[in-house]
């Protein structure tokens, strides 16, 4: 609306502009028709004054001197002498008789001058053109007995039409000058004779006048020598503003046309500017509101991670104290109950839960931050998902098993051989699955659905359903789940405590793989969660390899960062004893980590050297007898000389032994860089912090039976 | 129907409305023409062909609301487009006597080109050698040829080829005043009823006459060089002592002691008060006013013109010619058609001439001073003023263009050459010699650039 009516007045501006500009042109050109007209009366003056100065004494002579006036002169072709008896003399030596013209009865009101279009009914002329007749009154002029009193001149029109024709509005406006009788004395008409000179009444009779205005009313304004404007349509169709201007001292008026289109045109730019810098503001205020909204949104949004980030702070802590206050209390009631082997057996056993909890959390916590942070970079190596599948499921079968849930495994994938992160996946689909199994009462089923499609970008896209007939969750809780430390406390049972970050931590893995995770989920029902991951298919060649040494990859996998294993320990042996026990070399800086260290392996019959540094660990390796220690427990970070720089010194050194040795990195930093690093300084493998007793002895347990570890 | 039962009504009536009915009668004559089918499909969009002609009045003697020659062109135009079996759009387009040049030259190769031009001979004749004008000897059918006066057909025809197609003409010849006749005791002169032919004796003895005896602001004959306007007749004039005024070549040959002659008794004439004074200064315009108001003796008027007067009025052929019995000029008006580029509108526009020149009716229309139709002037010559009169006059008539190519240049040299000539500023021989090297030069300049259409 508001533009509506910012357009009408645009339009109304511009075309009070135009009209302006109509007003001053029209001032211009009857200031040069009024000019031109008064150098015509100048003329004549000169040539009445020329009179009295020529020594004429008869009519004869004074017409014969205006024959050479008219000759010489660049605007009359006639010029004539008019008595007080009314006998006009011209220069071309016609005499008319008063009774032949009526050129004195112009002068009959006193007027001093005049000037008309030449019409054949005031008096013939020498002439059948369109031509101006001017009149001066003069001084007497005596000559024999007549007296004259005005001198006359007549002007062929066509000689000064060029002159008095003035366009505007590039060409569109047309200038024109009619008398009172509507004939043209300036105008666009080609006519030059006087029988096919065209009427300005005529053309507007053609067509036809707005605003009631009659060609009647256009006459009398005309008479009366007014300025006004009319809008009309002339015969061809033409719709035309024309404003009208009295000449001076004439019955004159100006006429200056301009169709209507040049008012449209002159506006279109200005609509054409307007609606553009409309655009523009709309753009740029659309701008400013994205900016704003993004403004707004990221502040929100920084606001809603502060706030996220202080409930995961108080979640975590929340969840680190809670085992902690147990593991707390636990020690707590050993310290008070040493000599209760039962009650102490009961709470070592809780101690143990505590501390795997404990373990999990610290895991967990580890991975959300790093994958918040987007510091998790994944792997992209061949790997069948076929069989990972098949590895999280039987991890899970025991759990499932122990509570008679039913198992459905459906897998139809025709690219079994794919490349991505197998360890990342089937952490997604342990979480899943995992909590399936906890949520599903027993007696109740899980059903395990893979398939593909045809992915993006020559992708297989691979669809992961695992639904359960568990307690199923609320709708409330289908918009958190995937939020950290989301869990429907509906239940305190000890079997459904989790850290949380499960599902989370799957989201966040799934969406960096360029995958969707959803739940769909009815209380008491069940849930069933998709998961959808597009993922390369492994070429042909690498499938082949990979087929071969697929049960080494399946032994590599499983030797990993160990987490996978927390959840399916393997049976811990005793070693056998030997002849001589297996030397361990064990470089830690923490006491008590030294002491738990050297107890338990002990205990499993190892004989173990401890260092505090690097450095100690160097040396000692150095100072021991060739194939003295199966391995090395290698701290990373220790004083003096870290555990890295202690490894690759230790491989330096000029003994046979030193290259083959084993050496474990014992280490707190968990991540797979740290465990690149680790190999990259010469470790064999990695034991992450807290140790996981019965892994670790697992592999010492292999070294000892089978000699040098193998990855 | 009886097209003719119906034209005869037309022209008793001699009704404003007489010229509408005849171009109804038009449309029907036309459909019995040969070649115009009245079931012609008029769906397609009609070929425009643009008529021009220039501002003429006109008198028809059986249709009194005619008064412009344009008015019989646009009758003519719109019973064509209603009779050609091709769908044809014609537009008439008048302008003035002096905008030939913004009429027809400035617009060659744009969208106001013109197709058909009518117009007098004496104009026309020079947009031939532009190559421009197609020839129409097609148009001429042995039946037209023979309906048109031989001498028309000369003036129309340039290298063996027709490239005019006459209508009208009329016939200039000098035209006394009776009563200043009579003033200056020239009363023997005086005779009615023919088209005297004075000897150059005679002339000499009217004009010493009326110069002596005729009152004070009244003259005794027409002179004027102060523009091009009406130099025909001074051209005319020039033939007086026996001069040919043009060689067998087409040149002129005012050195000769003929044309001298002439000459010199133009310049006499200033000094034995023969023309108004200072004749170089005035216009063929203030002459006529002169005569038409009683302040001029003789002359010119033509067959049209002449009934304005009435009998206040003798007639008389122009002095000398070769024989020495008078000379009279004759302007012929009639059609061309120009090459626009398009052989589609070149057809329409010679079907348009056959049209008229095949159609009784509209050749009818030319009667109202000499047709140039001879069955027309059978038919209408007791009707047309003067007309038996002048035709019996036509052995007189002198040929005033030559064949000159370019009219036009060399018009502008010749006023300019009398005009010093009246005021003395030269002799008869120098304005001979000018007058033949400058015009010649024009011509020849003209018969070199011609190019005429094939």
């Amino acid at each position: 609306m508001a533009v509506f009516v910012y357009m009408g007045q645009l339009s109304a501006t511009v075309a009070d502009y135009l009209m302006t500009s109509m007003d001053e042109i029209s001032r211009h050109d009857v200031e040069t028709i009024e000019g031109s007209l008064s150098d015509s009366y100048a003329r004549l003056e000169s040539v009445a004054d020329r009179l009295e100065v020529y020594d004429v004494e008869t009519v004869a002579e004074a017409q014969e001197q205006l024959n050479l006036e008219a000759a010489s002169s660049p605007l009359f072709n006639a010029v004539y002498l008019l008595a007080d008896n009314g006998d006009l003399y011209s220069s071309s030596l016609v005499r008319l008789g008063a009774d032949q013209h009526g050129y004195d009865e112009l002068f009959s009101d006193g007027r001093e001058r005049f000037v008309m279009l030449y019409e054949e009914e005031l008096g013939r002329l020498e002439t059948t053109k369109e031509s101006l007749v001017y009149g001066i009154r003069i001084p007497a002029i005596d000559l024999g007995d007549m007296r004259f009193v005005a001198l006359l001149g007549r002007t062929d029109l066509s000689s000064i039409r060029d002159q008095l024709l003035i366009e505007s509005f590039g060409g569109k406006g047309v200038s024109s000058v009619v008398d009172s009788s509507g004939y043209y004395v300036v105008g666009s008409s080609a006519a030059t004779d006087l029988a096919g000179r065209d009427n300005f009444y005529d053309m507007l009779e053609a067509g036809s006048i707005e605003g009631g205005v009659t060609v009647d009313d256009i006459r009398r304004n005309i008479a009366d020598g007014r300025n006004f404007v009319v809008y009309c349509t002339n015969g061809a169709g033409e719709r035309l503003v024309l404003s009208f201007a009295p000449v001076e001292g004439t019955a004159w008026s100006f006429i200056m046309a301009v169709p209507m289109e040049v008012f449209d045109r002159r506006v279109a730019p200005f609509v054409t500017m307007t609606a553009g810098m409309l655009a523009a503001v709309v753009l740029a205020l659309a701008a400013m509101m994205l900016v704003l909204f993004r403004y707004m949104k990221r502040s929100v949004q920084a606001q809603a991670e502060a706030s996220a980030r202080t409930e995961f702070l108080s979640n975590m802590s929340h969840e680190i104290r809670t085992p902690l206050n147990g593991i707390i209390g636990l020690n707590h009631l050993m310290e008070r109950h040493l000599g209760d082997e039962a009650a102490m057996e009961g709470y070592v056993r809780k101690l143990g839960k505590s501390v795997n909890y404990l373990l999990s959390l610290v895991n967990d916590i580890l991975d959300v931050s790093k994958l918040q942070a987007g510091k998790v970079e994944l792997a992209e190596a061949p790997f069948n998902l076929a069989a990972a599948i098949g590895d999280v499921c039987d991890m899970q079968r025991e759990a499932m098993d122990e509570k008679g849930i039913r198992f459905h495994l459906h897998r139809s994938l025709p690219h079994p051989w794919l490349v991505g992160d197998e360890v990342r996946i089937s952490q997604v689909f342990v979480n899943i699955l995992s909590n399936a199994v906890k949520f599903t009462p027993e007696g109740g089923s899980i059903t395990f659905e893979a398939s593909q499609a045809e992915g993006p970008d020559g992708k297989v896209r691979c669809d992961i359903a695992i639904s359960d007939t568990g307690c199923g969750m609320t709708a409330e809780f289908q918009k958190r789940i995937f939020d950290t430390f989301s869990q429907e406390r509906h239940t305190t049972s000890e079997s459904q405590k989790g850290t949380g970050l499960g599902m989370a931590i799957s989201q966040l893995l799934t969406c960096q793989m360029g995958g969707t995770i959803s739940v769909e989920s009815e209380v008491g029902k069940g849930s069933r969660f998709s998961v959808s991951i597009p993922l390369a298919v492994a070429p042909a060649g690498v499938v082949r390899l990979q087929e071969a040494g697929a049960a080494a990859v399946a032994q590599a996998l499983e030797a990993g960062d160990g987490r996978l294993d927390e959840g399916a320990a393997p049976q811990v042996e005793k070693a056998p004893a030997g002849d001589r026990p297996f030397a361990v070399l064990v470089a830690e800086d923490n006491e008590l980590n030294t002491e738990i260290l050297t107890s338990i392996l002990s205990e499993e019959g190892y004989a173990v050297t401890a260092a505090e540094n690097g450095q100690a660990a160097l040396e000692a390796f150095a100072a021991s007898s060739e194939g003295h220690f199966l391995a090395v427990l290698m701290d990373a970070q220790m004083p003096v000389m870290d555990g890295y720089d202690a490894a690759r010194a230790i491989r330096a050194l000029p003994r046979p032994d030193a290259a083959a040795v084993t050496i474990f990195a014992c280490t707190a930093s968990t991540f797979a860089e740290d465990r690149a690093r680790a190999l990259e300084a010469g470790m064999d493998d990695f034991l992450a912090k807290p140790l996981n007793v019965p892994v670790m002895l697992q592999k010492l347990g292999a070294l000892r039976e089978g000699g040098r570890h193998e990855q | 129907m009886n097209n003719r039962g119906l034209l005869s009504r037309a022209m008793t009536r001699r009704s404003a409305l007489g010229l509408f009915g005849a171009a109804a009668l038009g449309v029907s004559g036309a459909l019995a023409l040969p070649g115009c089918s009245r079931g012609a499909t008029r769906s397609a969009q009609p070929t425009r062909l643009l008529v021009k002609v220039p501002r003429t009045g006109h008198d028809v003697v059986f249709d009194d609301s005619i008064n412009e020659v344009s008015q019989v062109i646009t009758a003519m135009a719109r019973a064509f487009e209603q009779a050609s079996p091709t769908p044809v759009q014609l537009e008439v387009e008048v302008f003035e006597q002096n905008g030939y040049d913004s009429a027809i030259v400035n617009c060659f190769d744009t969208d106001r080109a013109v197709d058909i031009l009518y117009g007098d001979y004496f104009n026309m004749s020079t947009y031939i050698h532009t190559g421009r004008v197609v020839p129409l000897d097609d148009v001429v059918s042995p039946a037209v040829r023979n309906d048109i006066y031989d001498l028309l057909w000369d003036l129309s025809t340039i290298e063996g080829r027709v490239y005019m197609m006459p209508y009208l003409s009329r016939q200039n010849v000098l035209a006394y005043n009776k009563e200043l006749m009579r003033q200056a005791g020239l009363e023997r002169f005086i005779r009615d009823g023919v088209i005297q032919s004075w000897s150059i004796q005679e002339w000499d003895e009217v004009l010493d006459a009326l110069a002596a005896n005729l009152p004070e602001g009244t003259y005794p004959m027409m002179m004027y060089a102060a523009i091009s306007q009406g130099d025909t007749h001074i051209m005319t004039l020039l033939r007086s002592q026996g001069s040919p005024f043009f060689n067998d070549e087409g040149r002129f040959c005012l050195s000769r002691p003929e044309g001298i002659a002439a000459l010199r008794k133009l310049q006499e004439g200033v000094a034995r008060g023969w023309w108004p004074p200072h004749a170089e200064n005035l216009e063929i315009e203030d002459c006529s006013s002169l005569f038409r108001n009683g302040q001029l003796a003789i002359y010119m008027l033509n067959n049209a013109s002449v009934s304005r007067y009435g009998d206040s009025v003798g007639l008389v052929n122009f002095p000398g010619g070769v024989d020495g019995d008078g000379c009279a000029t004759m302007f012929v008006s009639g059609f061309e058609v120009f090459d626009s580029g398009s052989p589609e509108k070149v057809q329409l526009a010679k079907d348009f001439l056959s049209f008229v020149y095949n159609s009784s009716q509209w050749l009818d229309y030319s009667a109202g001073t000499l047709p140039a139709s001879k069955a027309v002037s059978q038919r209408h010559g007791n009707a047309i003023p003067y007309y038996d009169l002048f035709q019996s006059n036509s052995g007189h008539v002198v040929d005033f263009t030559g064949s000159n190519p370019d009219t036009r240049a060399v018009r502008e040299v010749f006023h300019q050459v009398i005009r010093d000539l009246l005021k003395g500023n030269v002799s008869p021989e120098e304005a001979a010699f000018r007058l033949d090297e400058q015009c010649n030069r024009a011509i020849d300049e003209g018969v070199r650039t011609s190019t005429l259409h094939t």
